[in-house]
Formats: structure tokens, C-alpha cells, sequence
């Protein structure tokens, strides 16, 4: 009995130890159900973004799995509780939309670790060979035709401003380098301001007007996505230079295709949330029956939208 | 003596779960993670010039025969002469051909065959890397790095090109690359980027 007594303790701290490291046999059980994805998107507060997760969800769950969606709401510590609920509670698969290039790395590599896969949509991180898959627009590409468009429509000489968006995100410099690889070698095209709207709306318009009361002679606005261009194109209406600027989105969302068509934005470049979230949950499903064929990173094809054929991409 | 005893084991168990409860990142992958990096495309490119170039334009397609083939089934054709790189992007193909010089801007040549035009400068995009084939986007750590590839490409064609004085009249040959998307109708004319351009 004091014998028991004395090694009761340990036994009880080896115990909890066995329990600590049993994540993975949880996982393995949940695979006898049906599976469980995770879709784990940076944030909720943009409707961009919302289609995004809601098609991952909505293929995952029509290939058969249970889908549940995640608001990292930009904040990479709410990302990385994220991950370790996600990791914790079994789930087969991760179909992610990180909130920073680097700062995401450490979350991927421990849901891998955990034998999770994980399958980055939009934007990537900085990590060659880590993440299962990473299905992204060929933003870069598809800003170079953004700045030829800049071009033909502004011309050759003139100031013009950039909002970029976040600076953690990979996507802003693909695209804002895109850009410049066009514009820049125009001289006669100076660029007066760049600066950070965070990919929002409020605060593109914000920016801008500030932009506007040191630069009110600028002839064009290159914005990193569509919700900063209507916040810009907002900032331009209130300042009566709606004749003057032209404003230039990214992204496709249709509140700027009708905005195009309207003959107030000058262009944008068409992105597929939709096929981005349908094709990692293919993958996904893919990988998980067994078949991990594919390349590491897939790029689609951003199509340039002006109002030639915006017609063509209207609902 | 046993109660002490008792209380050291019971410590100890504690810190060992705590230190297992916890993910130590080497303070070096933490840096590497958070550091400002650069990618250099020079010695890959440099390879690319040097050793897989000249094996594209002598493999390169006869552009009668690939503009016709496109003619008869844009999607065959592509499949057949092109490389595309994910969902949705155009199919880039290495042709080959000669022409007579109709117009010469500074940027492009009008060839008075073909409805080909030579762009020489303001060369932008991927095309020559994709038709290459030598370059896989998994090699690399991120599309910026990749798309970096591209932009020298580009940069040192347009250098090499630079200088030269196009007049109409005059014969070039040619061997380069060009894009096509066959989910779109044909375009009139076709933009060809030159890897190789002699004049006679």
C-alpha cells in the first residue's frame, strides 16, 4: 500500500503525459467518420474573402467532409490559436488563406508535423516544399497587364499615387512590382505617394483624401485591390475629381464591374476566389484519398477587365 | 525524507510537461524567417542563356506550321506546340521564321508575312520562361522569386536588341515566342518575342 502511495503520483504525471502527445491517435479515429476540413481565412471583414471561404466550405462538404470556417480576423496570434485548436480537435485537412507570408510559416509547419495537410489559397508563405499545395493568382502577371492598361489610359506622363495593401501579405508585392515593371520605365509617370491601406475600404478613402490635400493634381490611382479602389473612387467623387483621376482596382469583385461598367473605374484585374477555394478542396480530397500528384503551387491566370469587355464577367 | 521525495518527483514530472507543452523555434530559422532576403536570378539565367537557348531555337516550330495547325484546332494546336503553367493562363510557344521588314517603331517590327510583329523592346511577361520549359515554379521560394526570372529575361533581350536599326525592306530571320490563349478567339495578328533576330 505505501509502495502504491509512493508511485501513484508518477503514475498519474505519466498519465497526463500520454494524453498530451495523443493528438494524432485522435486524429486517426476521426478518420474512420467522415472527415473534417478546416478553412482557416484571414479575415471575415471583406467580401472578397468571404467567397473565398465560403466555396472552400461549401466544395469540401459536397465532396463529403465536415467544414468549418475560421476568422484569423488579420491577426497572426488569433491564426495560430487557430492551428492549435485545429490540430487538437483531428481535423484531416487545412485549406488556408494565411495573414502573413513569414509570420504563417510556423503555423504550417506544426499542422504538417501533426500530419495535417495543408493547402494555401490566394496567398502563400515564405517556404519552399512546406505547405501541401499553394493555389494562388498570378497576381504579378497579371499586374503587368494592369500597368500596360495604366498606360495606354493615362499616358505617358503624369502623377499618379499607390495605395498598397498589407505589407505581411506577398500578394501586395506581387502585384504593386507587377505594376512598376511597366510603369516605371516610363519617366515621364511619377508616382507622388505610396502608401498602406491595409486592403480596406475606409481607410483607402481615408488615405487617399490625405493624399489628395498634398497631391491635388495627380491624374490616377493604382490600388492593390478592388476594396480600396472604391474607397478611393469615394475619395475622388468627394473631391469633385472624378474627370480628373482614374482609379484602378484589383481583384474582380462586382461592385467595381459595375463601377467599370458605369464608365467610373478605369479597370481591374479579374480573380477567381471562387476556383481558387473549389481547387484546394479538390486537392485536399485528393490528398487525403491517396494521390498527392500535383505540382506545389498552382497559379491561375488574372484577366485583365476594362470596359471593352466587362461585359463578359457581369452577373 | 519520503514527502521531500515525493515533492521533488512531482516537480520534476511538472516541468517535463511544461517543457513539452512548449515549441522552441531555433532563434537562427526565427531570423531567417523574419530577415529581409534576395533573390538573385543571374546565375540561373546566365545558365538559361547560355546552355538551353540555343537548344529552344533550333527545336522551335515553323511558324507557317503552327499558325495553321491553330487555324484547324486552336486547342490541339496549343496543346501540341505550347506550354502553360497553372489554370488558365495563355499557351506559350517558341516558332521560328523570316519576313520582310514593313514597319519599325522603336518597339516592335511589322512584318509583312504572317501578321507577325517582333517586339524588341517594352518586352514584358513570362512568355519566354514558360516556353522554355527549364524553369518549375516549385523550385523556387515564393512567385516573386519566379516571377524575378522573367523580368531579367525580358531585361536582357530588350538589351541585346538595343541599338539596332530596323528600316523597312529589309530581311530579318527570327526565332521567339509567342502567346496564345485558345479559349479566346484567334487575334488578326500575332506578337512575337524574338530570342534570336538576324538581319540579312
Amino acid at each position: 500500500m505505501k509502495t502504491i502511495k509512493r508511485i501513484l503520483p508518477l503514475l498519474l504525471a505519466v498519465a497526463a503525459l500520454c494524453a498530451c502527445g495523443g493528438g494524432k491517435g485522435r486524429q486517426e479515429a476521426v478518420k474512420d467518420g467522415p472527415g473534417k476540413i478546416a478553412v482557416v481565412i484571414s479575415t471575415l471583414n471583406n467580401p472578397w474573402f468571404v467567397v473565398l471561404g465560403e466555396s472552400a466550405r461549401d466544395r469540401a462538404e459536397a465532396l463529403g467532409y465536415q467544414a468549418v470556417i475560421f476568422d484569423s480576423q488579420n491577426n497572426p496570434s488569433k491564426e495560430a490559436e487557430h492551428f492549435d485548436n485545429i490540430i487538437a480537435s483531428g481535423f484531416n485537412a487545412i485549406l488556408f488563406n494565411p495573414t502573413d507570408a513569414d509570420g504563417s510559416v510556423v503555423n504550417v509547419k506544426a499542422a504538417i508535423e501533426a500530419g495535417i495537410p495543408v493547402f494555401c489559397m490566394d496567398r502563400e508563405i515564405n517556404a519552399r516544399g512546406l505547405a501541401t499545395c499553394q493555389i494562388l493568382s498570378d497576381n504579378f502577371s497579371g499586374c503587368v497587364s494592369m500597368g500596360r492598361e495604366f498606360v495606354r489610359t493615362v499616358g505617358r506622363t503624369g502623377k499618379y499615387a499607390e495605395l498598397l495593401g498589407l505589407v505581411g501579405d506577398n500578394n501586395t508585392w506581387n502585384r504593386s512590382k507587377g505594376f512598376h515593371s511597366v510603369v516605371d520605365r516610363y519617366p515621364g509617370l511619377e508616382m507622388v505617394a505610396q502608401q498602406s491601406a491595409d486592403f480596406d475600404r475606409n481607410k483607402a478613402m481615408e488615405v487617399l483624401e490625405s493624399i489628395l490635400q498634398a497631391h491635388p493634381d495627380i491624374v490616377a490611382v493604382f490600388c492593390g485591390n478592388d476594396s480600396m479602389a472604391m474607397g478611393a473612387w469615394q475619395a475622388v467623387l468627394s473631391a469633385g475629381k472624378a474627370r480628373q483621376i482614374k482609379v484602378f482596382g484589383f481583384d474582380g469583385q462586382d461592385d467595381v464591374l459595375k463601377s467599370i461598367a458605369e464608365g467610373n473605374i478605369i479597370a481591374t484585374g479579374m480573380q477567381s476566389p471562387a476556383l481558387m477555394a473549389t481547387t484546394a478542396a479538390e486537392y485536399a480530397d485528393r490528398f487525403l484519398k491517396g494521390d498527392g500528384d500535383f505540382s506545389r503551387k498552382i497559379p491561375i491566370a488574372v484577366d485583365l477587365v476594362t470596359s471593352s469587355n466587362v461585359k463578359d464577367y457581369l452577373k | 525524507m519520503k514527502k521531500i521525495w515525493k515533492i521533488l518527483s512531482l516537480i520534476a514530472l511538472f516541468t517535463i510537461c511544461c517543457i513539452l507543452s512548449v515549441k522552441i523555434i531555433p532563434q537562427e530559422e526565427y531570423e531567417k524567417a523574419k530577415s529581409g532576403r534576395t533573390f538573385d536570378a543571374t546565375e540561373q539565367v546566365d545558365l538559361f542563356f547560355a546552355e538551353i537557348l540555343p537548344g529552344m531555337v533550333e527545336n522551335a516550330a515553323p511558324v507557317g506550321e503552327v499558325l495553321s495547325a491553330l487555324a484547324r484546332d486552336p486547342r490541339q494546336a496549343a496543346s501540341e506546340y505550347g506550354r502553360t503553367l497553372g489554370i488558365g493562363a495563355p499557351y506559350s510557344m517558341a516558332v521560328k521564321g523570316e519576313g520582310t521588314v514593313k514597319a519599325a517603331d522603336g518597339e516592335t517590327i511589322t512584318l509583312a508575312e504572317d501578321g507577325i510583329t517582333l517586339r524588341t523592346s517594352m518586352i514584358f511577361g513570362n512568355s519566354v520562361r514558360e516556353a522554355s520549359g527549364f524553369f518549375g515554379i516549385d523550385d523556387y521560394e515564393n512567385t516573386m522569386d519566379f516571377n524575378l526570372i522573367s523580368s531579367d529575361i525580358n531585361s536582357r533581350l530588350e538589351e541585346s536588341f538595343a541599338g539596332h536599326g530596323f528600316v523597312p525592306g529589309q530581311k530579318v530571320r527570327y526565332a521567339g515566342v509567342m502567346d496564345v490563349d485558345p479559349r479566346k478567339p484567334l487575334p488578326s495578328a500575332f506578337e512575337v518575342i524574338p530570342v534570336k533576330l538576324e538581319t540579312e
